[in-house]
């Protein structure tokens, strides 16, 4: 079975297993995504319900993590309409105390230092955890004054964005802010993004070399317990609302991503390295929407002879974790560098295309949705699984990208 | 890999390790500079992240180095092309030696043996003192300063003939009241510097005084009664602390060119060699890249400053020129050549190649912005 593996990245309390925990509940029950997630350790299993339930019903939040580096690994599967399971692929989350990225005084002396740096290069995708809380001080101290946003911005982000930095170009980076509940009703996404780029050097320095080099990067808020769960008061504690169900939001999203932008990622390096060697060279840029870039262009493109050299390159070296049968993945394979170039010039768009762009972005959302459900009807066996998988991948992206068009990096954020 | 030591001499306090702090904040990521640094040991990447975020936070000073540990600092100087693929130029090593150590007067065998094998020799004057200086406080830090802090790094700078290179810290405390033209000609009056910039102009070994800031200006702005207010929004830029590592290379090449050519002269003085058409021409630094690599095979040049001719006359080059064409268009001129020859980076060398031309960009703007950093005597 294929298997991804995701390096979370974030200091002490940023939220890193309760994210792991609420990714958890909110897919641990087939639903409307099409697929269900499967701890394979019992005892992790229990340990991440139990996180959960502290989370939403304890007195308190749950403690941080401390000790050793866990893995968790979630087994992603689909159920047909018979009820039987098909075990599609697997998502290995690397999870430890946040302090060992930022704190002098753990692993300098006894022996258990961890090595982000190589877990960074070898992981399949690099998950970036902002801690929201962190994030609204931030967004709120207009005059930076505040001890603990200094700290934030000097010592927490530059150790994330020093070993993303590391990261390999085919690596897709998603920045999550975590407890968007707390920020959205003051903040827009597209605000935060402008301010961590005008005042985090480190920011604008790693996030801009991946960018112009053509790499995914996301920056996705989510909440672990919804709107209206839990209000912030005024010592800084975040006190849970009696009586209101929690409702994780978008946390499936890092999930869903891991495999699309990874495939992107991966065809855009082969192709670059296919077209050195036709000495042609061109830029691909695998930043928008999927379908709609496939559809339009696709149709009337009249694939050249060496855009069949290319794709004839790209299945024969496309690495085995991304060789998925999936038609719509196809697609991307067979996009030749003329139809991006045209979509390069189109991307340039102005105030009527914007209005343009949404109403399509909502009809290839629409579309995705319709692919999922009848791929669903198909599945009989672990490929086919995957291929359903991934068109929930797909579905859940173009979601993200419609609600908040700031959080393709790469993209202008309108 | 070429790698470069550079010893670092401070009294405790002075601000070795925030200096470093501050050059790694600046060059951690690549950015302004087409290069970046990367520090291999993650502890000690984490420790020097954490010191620059004390210094904005201004809590919890970090504690001086522990005595008897000399700190070694490893910095891989590293180019990332914009397909991301990264490469390593060079090494920097700076030796942070404890503070109390420098001032006690004892013989120090180990540290005599790395002072001679090292590139470069920082010494940190602390620029708060400094300007206590220029303002002719008459107090016991300015007393100690001249009488215990200097001569306690001069010691040391005498023993070895390396690039020296003092960097002025806090700049931003002195900026708006002395130029650097001021504070040059207040230490000039210190007989021990004087007489140490004398013995070194002698040797044609290049001495420099570069003001740098952690911080930089528009940060925080000091008060009457003496504290420091941030100023509302404001972001820390570091200040030209880029530019010593920088001048690493071109100084260095400088004085290892200047002690071949007095090895030379020696030579034909006692007569072994008659080949005077190779000092006339060492003289003739335009040409000087050719000839020195000839004589490099004679004499034993340390292995990382020897140089391909190209790189030898770009680095010597931005030294000779630079008193006329400290110019706008001259630092147009560099950029553009780094910018091109970013495109040609795929292995160690060319990686050097083109950090070679950001250290020149820089050296060229420190001379352009500091024209008295040059410390030559008149």
């Amino acid at each position: 079975m294929k298997n991804y593996n995701i390096i979370t990245l974030g200091p002490s309390g940023a939220g890193k297993t309760v994210f792991l925990a609420s990714l958890f509940k909110s897919l641990s029950i087939q639903g409307e995504h099409g697929f269900f997630l499967e701890v394979e350790d019992s005892r992790k299993q229990s340990l991440l319900n139990k996180t959960y339930t502290e989370v939403i019903s304890g007195e308190t939040w749950p403690r941080g993590t401390r000790g050793e580096v866990t893995e968790w690994a979630f087994t992603c599967c689909v159920k047909t309409q018979d009820l039987s399971k098909h075990p599609a692929c697997k998502f290995t989350y690397l999870d430890y105390a946040g302090g060992l990225l930022t704190d002098l005084d753990m692993d300098e002396d006894d022996g258990t230092g961890f090595d982000f740096q190589k877990a960074v290069e070898e992981a399949d995708a690099v998950l970036a955890i902002l801690d929201g809380l962190k994030v609204l001080r931030f967004m709120e101290d207009k005059s930076l004054s505040d001890k603990g946003v200094s700290v934030w911005m000097q010592r927490d982000l530059p150790s994330i964005l020093q070993l993303v930095d590391d990261c390999k170009k085919e690596t897709p980076v998603h920045f999550i802010i975590s407890k968007w509940d707390l920020v959205e009703s003051k903040f827009s996404l597209l605000e935060v993004r402008n301010r961590l780029i005008e005042t985090v050097s480190e920011f604008k320095n790693v996030v801009g070399s991946r960018i112009r080099a053509g790499c995914p990067v996301r920056l996705v808020p989510v909440s672990s317990v919804g709107m209206g769960f839990a209000t912030l008061q005024p010592d800084g504690q975040m006190k849970k609302i009696a009586g209101v169900v929690p409702h994780p939001f978008q946390v499936e999203v890092p999930l869903a991503c891991v495999l699309t932008d990874g495939l992107q990622a991966q065809v855009s390096k082969l192709k670059e390295e296919q077209e050195k060697i036709l000495q042609r060279p061109t830029e691909v840029k695998p930043k928008y929407g999927f379908l709609g870039k496939m559809d339009q262009f696709l149709s009337n493109t009249v694939l050249s002879a060496s855009a069949m050299v290319i794709r004839q390159f790209l299945l024969a070296n496309l690495p085995d974790k991304y060789k998925i049968n999936n038609s719509t993945l196809q697609k991307l394979i067979n996009l030749t560098e003329t139809s991006v170039q045209t979509v390069e010039g189109k991307i340039q768009r102005t105030q009527e295309e914007v209005v343009k762009k949404q109403e399509e972005a909502a009809q290839e959302t629409e579309n995705l949705r319709r692919l999922q459900e009848e791929s669903l009807k198909v599945v009989k066996d672990e490929e086919t699984a995957l291929n359903h998988a991934v068109d929930s991948f797909l579905y859940i992206q173009q979601k993200l990208v419609s609600n908040f068009p700031a959080s393709d990096l790469g993209g202008s954020g309108v | 890999m070429k790698t470069y030591k550079i010893i670092t001499l401070g009294a405790s306090g002075s601000g070795k390790t925030v200096f470093l702090a501050s050059m790694f904040k600046a060059l951690s990521t690549q950015g302004d500079y087409t290069f970046f640094l990367e520090v291999e040991d993650q502890a000690k990447r984490k420790r020097l992240n954490a010191i620059y975020t004390q210094v904005i936070t201004g809590d919890g000073w970090p504690q001086g180095t522990k005595y008897s540990d000399v700190s070694e600092w490893t910095f891989n100087c590293r180019v990332k092309i914009p397909t991301l693929e990264t490469f390593t130029a060079c090494q920097f090593t700076y030796f942070d030696y404890a503070g109390g150590r420098l001032t006690d007067s004892e013989e120090d065998p180990e540290f005599e043996t790395l002072i001679q094998q090292s590139s470069a020799v920082l010494g940190l004057l602390d620029g708060q003192k400094i300007y206590s200086l220029m303002k002719g406080h008459s107090s016991i830090a300015v007393d100690s300063f001249i009488k215990k802090d200097l001569p306690g790094i001069f010691k040391w700078m005498y023993k070895c003939r390396v690039p020296i290179h003092f960097v002025i810290s806090k700049w931003d405390l002195i900026e708006d009241e002395f130029s650097l033209r001021q504070v040059r000609e207040r230490l000039l009056k210190i007989p021990e510097f004087e007489e140490l910039i004398r013995i070194r102009n002698q040797a044609n070994s290049p001495v420099r005084l570069i003001p740098v800031s952690s911080i930089g200006s528009g940060f925080a702005s000091p008060q009457t009664n003496g504290s420091m207010r941030k100023i509302s929004g404001a972001v820390p830029r570091p200040f030209q602390v880029e530019a010593p590592l920088a001048c690493v290379l071109p100084d260095g090449l400088k004085a290892r060119l200047s002690e071949l050519k007095e090895k030379q002269q020696e030579i034909e003085k006692t007569g072994q060699t008659k080949s005077s058409l190779l000092s006339n021409v060492l003289g003739f630094v335009g040409r000087a890249a050719q000839v020195s690599l000839e004589f490099t095979r004679i004499f034993i040049v340390p292995v990382e400053f020897e140089f391909a001719p190209a790189m030898v006359s770009k680095l010597i080059g931005s030294g000779l020129e630079r008193r006329d064409l400290a110019s706008l268009e001259r630092a147009e001129k560099l950029k553009q050549e780094r910018d091109a020859s970013l495109k040609f980076v795929r292995d160690e060398e060319t990686a050097l190649t083109h950090a070679v031309d950001n250290f020149v960009v820089i050296q060229n703007r420190l001379e352009r912005d500091f024209p008295d950093s040059d410390l030559i005597l008149t």
